[in-house]
């Protein structure tokens, strides 16, 4: 399997990548290649430019700013997932990524190229959904914008980066004192892209829930905020039965054409219980350790 | 009359291979599974799904695992890379390879030299890696021989770990 020529550029700041974007219109961005590649050894996708930004300078932060922690565009997902930061102040950041991929993969991938590339099953997109995180994202004129994860994923596969545009990073704000977070997947095997999975992060004071997040992936072409579910938990005791209940509500158009290898009856049938799992282990991160 | 093809711009690499330096160049779209068997024919390094799925083709790019048919060569420039028949400088077996030895870790060998260096890079950075950690790196490999318990207690042999892990 060889993949269809094209022309190779490795620029080194954002001005030259934009400027080797503009060459064509079947240029493409190349980050760590994990899921570019394939498609273009299977000839799936034939670019006729790749940009290699993995040499473009000062992408590779992983930093606090702003109660925010920012991700370069060219961190590896292997560097992010053994991250302290990322580990203590984004904790559902590290829970969901330690699900993506084998380390073989994710020394080269990154969470950015994770996001950008936006399969369907993919772990990451819910937590940036579920975490409001923020994309910065460069217009092919250079002009800088930020786009929140809820207007991020358009579809699958679909992304809000303006042709010959590119992302610089992502931001997800730091998890307030008092906060578990979970993950729950259901898949074929260990981490293979999910079938359905839940990232929760719940916010306690005092036995109060104070802010609960919950987003689904696999259930349409985008990931889904469990809004009522988090409504119902917001103001209430942070209780296993307060979870419970929440997790009934757990609701969102279920499409058969997302995934072929599970049913769209049986990703319905299981969204409440893989809510409730998601929430369960935030839960259980914020009881005392003995 | 037809005009002929364009010619493939070549780039220029350099990288060190297995401890040797190399300068080549290389079309854009030649992956490095393919520089370093059709190239410089060390053909240790096995491609298997040529999709980043199996894990077969698997080298250390600066000490670290990652799949070789989905990198192309192009992108390893200054980098220095470590197929399998590398592992082993003195031509002595490594304790890896010699754990798939005494373990009979394979079986047709297809998949063996990926696993070598999977394993290899993952005892250089942690030399007492935990269970959940060796299966997480073996995760990353297809045996289609289905030949993994064997393959697992070659692992942790080489990890120092009893080879025979009690259950529960
Ligand atoms: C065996 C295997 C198992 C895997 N398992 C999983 C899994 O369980 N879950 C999962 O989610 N993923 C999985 N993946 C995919 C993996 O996580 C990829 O690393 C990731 O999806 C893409 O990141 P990348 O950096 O490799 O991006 P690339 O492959 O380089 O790029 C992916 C896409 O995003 C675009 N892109 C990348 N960066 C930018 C940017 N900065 N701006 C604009 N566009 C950009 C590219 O143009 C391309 O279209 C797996 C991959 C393999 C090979």
């Amino acid at each position: 399997m060889k993949p269809a020529a094209f022309e190779y550029r490795r620029p080194t700041t954002i001005a030259a990548a934009l400027d080797d974007l503009a060459l064509d219109a079947g240029a493409r961005v190349l980050a760590g290649g994990q899921s570019l590649v394939p498609l273009l050894n299977l000839r799936l996708a034939t670019p006729s430019v790749l940009v290699d930004i993995n040499r473009v300078a000062g992408l590779d932060e992983i930093a606090e700013r702003d109660g925010r922690v920012h991700i370069g565009a060219t961190a590896r997902q292997a560097v992010v997932l053994s991250s302290d930061l990322v580990r203590t102040r984004v904790p559902l950041v590290a829970a969901a990524l330690a699900r993506v991929a084998h380390p073989q993969v994710r020394a080269r991938g990154t969470v950015v190229g994770n996001l950008c590339h936006h399969d369907p099953a993919s772990e990451m997109p819910a937590v940036a959904l579920a975490l409001d995180a923020e994309f910065a994202v460069v217009a092919p004129d250079g002009s800088p914008s930020s786009v929140p994860a809820a207007d991020f994923f358009l579809d699958s596969f679909a992304v809000a980066v303006p042709a010959g545009g590119l992302v610089t990073g992502v931001s997800f704000p730091v998890a307030p004192p008092g906060t578990g977070a979970g993950f729950y997947e259901i898949a074929r095997k260990a981490k293979d892209f999910a079938l359905i999975a839940a990232a929760a992060q719940l916010t306690v004071a005092a036995g109060t829930v104070t802010e609960a997040r919950v987003a689904v992936t696999g259930l349409g072409h985008r990931p889904l905020r469990m809004t009522a579910a988090e409504q119902s938990l917001t103001g209430g005791p942070s209780t296993a039965e307060a979870v419970r209940d929440a997790a009934r509500l757990a609701r969102g158009e279920v499409l058969a054409a997302v995934n072929t290898r599970s049913p769209a009856a049986y990703r319905s049938r299981v969204l409440p219980v893989v809510v409730c799992r998601a929430l369960t282990s935030a839960l259980a991160q914020l009881e005392p350790t003995p | 009359m037809t005009s002929a093809p364009p010619r493939p711009t070549l780039i220029p690499v350099s990288l060190t291979v297995n401890g040797l330096p190399v300068d080549a160049a290389v079309p854009g779209r030649l992956l490095l599974a393919d520089f370093l068997r059709d190239s410089l024919g060390l053909t240790g390094t096995h491609v298997g799904c040529g999709h980043g799925t199996c894990g077969s083709c698997t080298v250390l790019v600066d000490g670290e695992a990652v799949r070789s048919c989905l990198q192309f060569a192009v992108q390893l420039d200054g980098c220095a890379i470590t197929t399998v028949e590398g592992v082993s400088p003195d031509g002595q077996l490594t304790p890896v390879q010699q754990a798939f030895q005494d373990n009979h870790g394979m079986q047709c060998g297809y998949c063996t030299p990926g696993l070598v260096c999977s394993l290899t890079a993952l005892l250089a950075k942690d030399p007492s890696p935990t269970e959940e950690t060796i299966v997480d790196t073996l995760n990353g490999h297809l045996c289609r021989c289905t030949g993994y318990q064997n393959i697992l207690k070659a692992a942790r042999q080489a990890a120092g770990r009893p080879v025979e892990e009690a259950h529960g």
